[in-house]
């Protein structure tokens, strides 16, 4: 028996997250403008929010929910986007835990598992780019 | 001889920051109040299927002072409020006798100030 997760309380812990394993490097829900002036950034997107739904009139007969986040590593350097996507596998990859901030929203991961997808190059913003998922196990 | 415009615009300064989403925000804080050259008023609109979009666009011609000239190097840092609108700068001329810089601003009509 499981109630729906709020997906704004995942959005936040995501945010809370990342800032403090990538700290001092900015981290954004979204690409933003100051890309003009800071040389590396994350941004994240979260998707698949969803907690399977099995036979039954009730509403709370679910399973566990398995949101997957994005996230996108900008930087001038590939050296630097190579070394902050190892800060976040080695931080996130495998982790279980509370994630988020444990004083508010934070909730418990049964785990937490990182796909290091690929690096690309965007020629328009002149930035590296390093882009991986990580999918949570979240209990209910 | 042309009639010159001058009207009453504020300086502002951009923060930027970002909500506990990690969605950006910028906030404008008024740096000074000024009499800019107001020129080129201008209102487009573009239609992209069912949504009408509104751009107006102005130039603002000021003096070349220490003021406008760190505007113009970080143009990215600051803002007009005129008409009492919020205008963000999308070009910046500085006149070749260093009399004179021209900013070109924009706002949107379904507004999203960025």
């Amino acid at each position: 028996m499981s109630v729906q997760q709020n997906p704004a309380i995942y959005a936040e812990c995501i945010q809370y997250q990342l800032e403090n394993i990538v700290t001092p490097i900015p981290v954004y829900a979204n690409f933003n403008r100051n890309w003009a002036k800071e040389p590396k950034f994350v941004t994240w997107h979260l998707r698949n929010i969803h907690q399977p739904v099995y036979t039954g009139q009730t509403q709370n007969n679910k399973g566990i929910d398995r949101p997957v986040f994005q996230m996108s590593i900008f930087s001038q350097k590939l050296e630097d986007a190579l070394n902050i996507s190892n800060n976040i596998l080695q931080s996130l990859h495998g982790y279980s835990g509370v994630f988020g901030d444990p004083g508010t929203t934070g909730f418990f991961i049964a785990k937490a598992d990182i796909v290091w997808l690929y690096n690309t190059y965007d020629d328009k913003v002149g930035l590296q780019q390093i882009i991986m998922d990580c999918t949570l196990d979240v209990p209910t | 001889m042309a009639i010159a415009r001058y009207e009453n615009v504020d300086v502002n300064n951009i923060t930027n920051s970002k909500d506990v989403y990690g969605q950006q925000t910028t906030t404008i804080t008024k740096w000074f109040t000024t009499r800019a050259k107001v020129m080129d008023v201008r209102n487009d609109l573009s239609i992209a299927k069912d949504e009408r979009i509104y751009e107006d666009n102005v130039k603002f011609m000021l003096n070349y002072t220490p003021n406008t000239y760190t505007m113009s190097t970080n143009q990215y840092n600051y803002a007009f409020t005129w008409r009492g609108q919020d205008w963000r700068i999308s070009d910046v001329n500085e006149a070749n006798d260093k009399m004179s810089i021209t900013f070109t601003c924009y706002r949107n009509n379904p507004s999203v100030p960025v």
